[in-house]
């Protein structure tokens, strides 16, 4: 690690540690705040002057968030679609990574352009045409088409991580086992997955995070309730301003992070150098 | 074991072809060397060898059996890599019976492999570590268990010891060569180390811009050179080569300073060039004038870098008395090692 | 590397058996075999996003009414969308909001990577600590604000009226929505921001302070000549990409402003998810989309370019 600005490693430590805590306060203070609320009762989370801790801790919002009927429902959509996504992104990218890491063929550059070129394409310019399209045959509500959309929306991505990492692995150790008596498949399966196995793990995290915190695919295109994510029931209430209740309100934030809170945590390395990788020319 | 025939092996990727019609003859139980500098064609010969680069043309067999097309788990032979290529995620012990693994030997006959080839190697307190806890030298050993667990007609080893340091170079030569006397395996070593393919050979190919130079015990590509290529290369420092011609049995220099010439060659009358070795170069009164520009005793021997005229002269000295850089020494080469070779063609006239 | 290495890679890669394993016992397969590894990818991305595309350009030359085509009507859609007044200030809000939030975004998050990279091990556990909300989802995040800047109930305008502001109506005035939202993006953002330039820092060589040191200079000449010059394509390349994320982020604005008030909010992006859930008259959407389209792949062509990422 080297020191930019200090001219020595004890010289100037101190000020530098409190300017990192002043924006440690800034980050972390509104998602503190949002923390606190939903422990507070319903009456003191509207109470003037606001209370920055609650004076009487209470689970009730939880408790409400779970008992509602369509709670189990929206987090298992939530499941269903991020999971299911990411594996189907895995399932695609992991072939063509590995192809385009290993295979010279006529033909390959433009197949990168075009995946590239996927990539670019913002989902909110294709929500018209998609749901015209979804609408004409029928399959706007479909949970498998949810899916497969956001799929879409990270396949280039483990596209490239997957032949970025497939590329670090040394060719020499596949020729070796080739050698060896391995065919392609024994190759993959015995050297290349686990070899890569960080690499999967850093896409998969960043995938889920992605699929998990979306809310314009499934609110367009699957805008039946039966259908809808904790995010998408998140915003609903947001626009039901008449019953709101705030406290009630931070706690589902709380819930619907949270999966993503524990990824983060247990798997935050990996998630970190997911978001730089390739980012630093060497 | 088999013996390995190349016959006009040819290989081009596209238009551009790399190796030109290669014929060697391997004989059963030898251990030859490809030499040559980065780009001669020397690892892609041994890759077509594998079975890892396809053949353009031509023919190789194994064990007369002929291989083109043949998949290199059919050829009977085992690689050892330039990078090792160890399986990071196995143990020793794994990444010496995968290729047993894959061959579906049982759990006894893969143990009794792997513990064969670690006992040959002395590998057996190492098996279960992961090739990230071994050192280069062991890492180097594993990837030969590897091989040795196969048991094949033909080693193949591409560049094995250019990743470790010097000292450790020099062990790993040792055990490989004793490997192979006490193993007999017909041996394919790729290197671009002259001093290595000169240690271990039984026979070396020399190999330049994808043709193949000379093929020749060791000695006999130090002692009798087909042209300047191959003199140049084999032996170091390298041989001295100077511009002139042959007149009235003399070398005579641009300068109009003589040389002489060996009995064999006294006849010609040509432009030539004279090639002599450092270490066949001795101080003497009525010898060649050079300046001494630089000088780099060893111990054993000192290395003297001269100069005569612009041409730049090494001299290997073993007597002690150092001279000094400034000062002018008189040297004459040991007729009977000079070499003379043909201006245009670079072959040698003898 | 040895050259002959050099060459035995390009080989590995050209022509080396195992690349085309199935080839060398059927030439016939080699032309095809390796695109089926491709296959089942890019059937997914033409279905998902290649057609979609072209059709919304079709689309953009059709006479709509609710989700019924009523007939092609040539460039009809782009002269009403390019001669609306309201059009241009959708232009003029995205404009403003993607530079505003990344001029914010870009400033925190260049101080903080500086700073916690002096503040030794404690920069380090906080860093991870603050890259924390960059991964909440946005509607979370809208709602999490929607509460703070709360004008009746939320803790920052009871702050502002402590130190003597009047906070009016926050989100609900149409000369504060939109400068809010940008304090909330860059809040949302810089954390991404400082994890890009931090690895981009502690790429750099420590012998380089050590040089400069040993000419003489000073912490501003390291800053200067050494972390800037570093980690300015780094710092470009994302940039760019908080820009196309900006460009395109809608879900922000849904939750905290619905667009408002007085489409003061409403950003292209935006514009195009109203006139789909709206769907009133689509023609023009599609425009809008398509304009959207333009400037992102213009925007990730240069980001492409600047980066040299290209086929992998």
């Amino acid at each position: 690690m080297s020191a930019a600005i200090s001219s020595g490693p004890t010289t100037g430590r101190a000020p530098a540690i409190l300017m990192s805590l002043f924006f440690a306060v800034i980050v972390l203070g509104p998602v503190a705040w949002a923390l606190a609320t939903s422990f507070k009762t319903e009456v003191e989370a509207v109470a003037v002057p606001p209370t920055l801790w609650p004076n009487k801790a209470t689970l009730e919002n939880y408790f409400k968030v779970f008992r509602d009927q369509s709670f189990a429902r929206d987090f298992f959509n939530s499941v269903i679609y991020a999971v299911g996504a990411v594996v189907l992104a895995l399932l695609v990218g992991i072939p063509a990574g590995y192809a385009a890491a290993r295979f010279t063929f006529k033909g390959k550059r433009a197949l990168m352009l075009v995946i590239l070129a996927t990539s670019m394409v913002p989902g909110v310019a294709l929500l018209v045409p998609t749901y015209y399209l979804l609408d004409t045959v029928g399959l706007l509500n479909s949970g498998i088409v949810v899916t497969i959309i956001l799929s879409a929306r990270i396949i280039p991505q483990t596209v490239w991580f997957i032949a970025n990492f497939v590329e670090a692995v040394p060719v020499e150790i596949e020729e070796s086992a080739f050698m060896d008596g391995a065919n392609r498949f024994e190759i993959i399966w015995n050297l290349i997955l686990p070899l890569i196995r960080p690499g999967i793990a850093a896409v998969a995290t960043i995938g889920i995070v992605t699929t998990w915190n979306d809310y314009i695919t499934v609110a367009v295109f699957a805008p039946d309730v039966a259908k809808r994510t904790l995010q998408v029931a998140l915003v609903n209430q947001v626009f039901d301003a008449v019953g709101i209740s705030w406290s009630y309100m931070m706690a589902f934030v709380v819930i619907a992070s949270m999966p993503v809170i524990l990824m983060f945590g247990l798997v935050q390395k990996w998630f970190i150098s997911g978001l730089t990788a390739g980012a630093v020319k060497g | 074991m088999a013996n390995v025939e190349l016959q006009a092996v040819k290989k081009a990727y596209g238009n551009a072809p790399v190796i030109h019609g290669v014929t060697v003859d391997i004989d059963d139980g030898e251990f030859v060397t490809l030499v040559g500098p980065s780009g001669c064609g020397k690892s892609t010969l041994l890759r077509m060898i594998a079975g890892l680069e396809d053949i353009s043309g031509g023919q190789i067999r194994i064990g007369g059996r002929t291989v083109n097309g043949v998949p290199p788990k059919e050829r009977d032979i085992a690689m050892v890599f330039q990078n090792y290529a160890l399986y990071p995620h196995m143990t020793v012990a794994e990444n010496m019976g995968f290729s047993l693994k894959l061959k579906k030997a049982s759990r006894d006959e893969r143990d009794a492999g792997v513990k064969r080839a670690a006992e040959i190697l002395s590998l057996t307190k190492l098996l279960d570590r992961y090739p990230r806890e071994l050192s280069g030298g062991q890492r180097q050993r594993v990837a030969m268990g590897r091989a040795i667990v196969r048991d094949p007609q033909v080693f193949l080893f591409d560049e094995p010891l250019s990743n470790l340091d010097a000292k450790l170079r020099v062990q790993m030569r040792t055990e490989i060569k004793e490997l192979h006397q006490r193993l007999k395996t017909t041996t394919v070593y790729v290197t671009h180390d002259q001093v290595e393919a000169m240690t271990m050979a039984d026979k070396i190919v020399v190999m330049h811009d994808g043709l193949v130079e000379q093929i020749g015990a060791p000695l006999d590509l130090y002692n009798h050179p087909a042209n300047m290529f191959v003199a140049g290369f084999i032996g170091s420092p390298a041989m001295n080569f100077l511009k002139g011609r042959c007149e009235n049995g003399r070398f005579v220099l641009e300068d109009g300073s003589a040389l002489p010439l060996p009995a064999s060659l006294q006849h010609l009358s040509s432009s030539a060039v004279y090639g002599v070795r450092p270490e066949h170069l001795v101080r003497s009164d009525d010898g060649l004038a050079l300046t001494v520009a630089v000088v780099e005793p060893t111990g054993a021997e000192t290395q003297v870098i001269a100069r005569h005229g612009s041409q730049s002269i090494v001299c290997i000295f073993r007597d002690s008395e150092l001279p000094q850089p400034g000062e002018t020494i008189r040297v004459r080469p040991d007729v009977a090692r000079v070499h003379v070779f043909d201006e245009s063609e670079g072959t040698r006239l003898s | 590397m040895s050259a002959s290495h050099t060459q035995t890679v390009v080989a590995g890669s050209e022509a080396s058996v195992l690349a085309d394993t199935p080839a060398t016992r059927n030439p016939a397969h080699l032309s095809w075999a390796p695109f089926l590894w491709f296959a089942p990818a890019i059937l997914i991305l033409f279905l998902v996003t290649l057609y979609p595309t072209v059709f919304v350009g079709w689309l953009s030359f059709q006479k709509t009414r609710y989700y019924d085509l009523t007939g092609f009507v040539g460039l009809t859609n782009y002269v009403e969308v390019f001669s609306s007044p309201a059009f241009w200030n959708t232009v003029y809000v995205s404009l403003v909001y993607v530079a505003g939030s990344l001029a914010g975004a870009v400033v925190l998050g260049m101080a903080a990577a500086l700073v916690l990279n002096n503040a030794g091990p404690t920069g380090t556990v906080l860093r991870v600590l603050i890259l924390f909300p960059w991964t909440l989802s946005m509607s979370v995040v809208g709602s999490i604000w929607l509460w703070l800047l709360n004008p009746s109930f939320g803790p920052i305008p009871y702050l502002m009226q402590l130190t003597g502001i009047d906070p009016g109506l926050m989100l609900g005035d149409p000369g504060l929505a939109l400068p809010l939202i940008i304090v909330v993006t860059a809040w949302w953002s810089f954390p991404y921001v400082m994890v890009m330039a931090t690895a981009a820092m502690q790429s750099i060589p420590k012998e380089l302070y050590e040089a400069v040191e040993i000419d003489g200079g000073g912490p501003l000449v390291k800053f200067r000549y050494v972390t800037l010059t570093h980690i300015l394509p780094t710092l470009g390349s994302t940039a760019l990409t908080l820009s196309i994320m900006y460009l395109t982020l809608m879900t922000l604005i849904i939750v905290m402003t619905g667009g408002g008030p007085l489409g003061s909010t409403t950003t292209l992006s935006f514009e195009a998810f109203r006139g789909t859930v709206q769907a009133v008259n689509i023609g023009p959407t599609a425009v809008v989309s398509i304009v959207v389209l333009l400037i992102n792949v213009g925007l990730g062509v240069v980001y492409t370019r600047l980066t040299g990422r290209v086929t992998g």
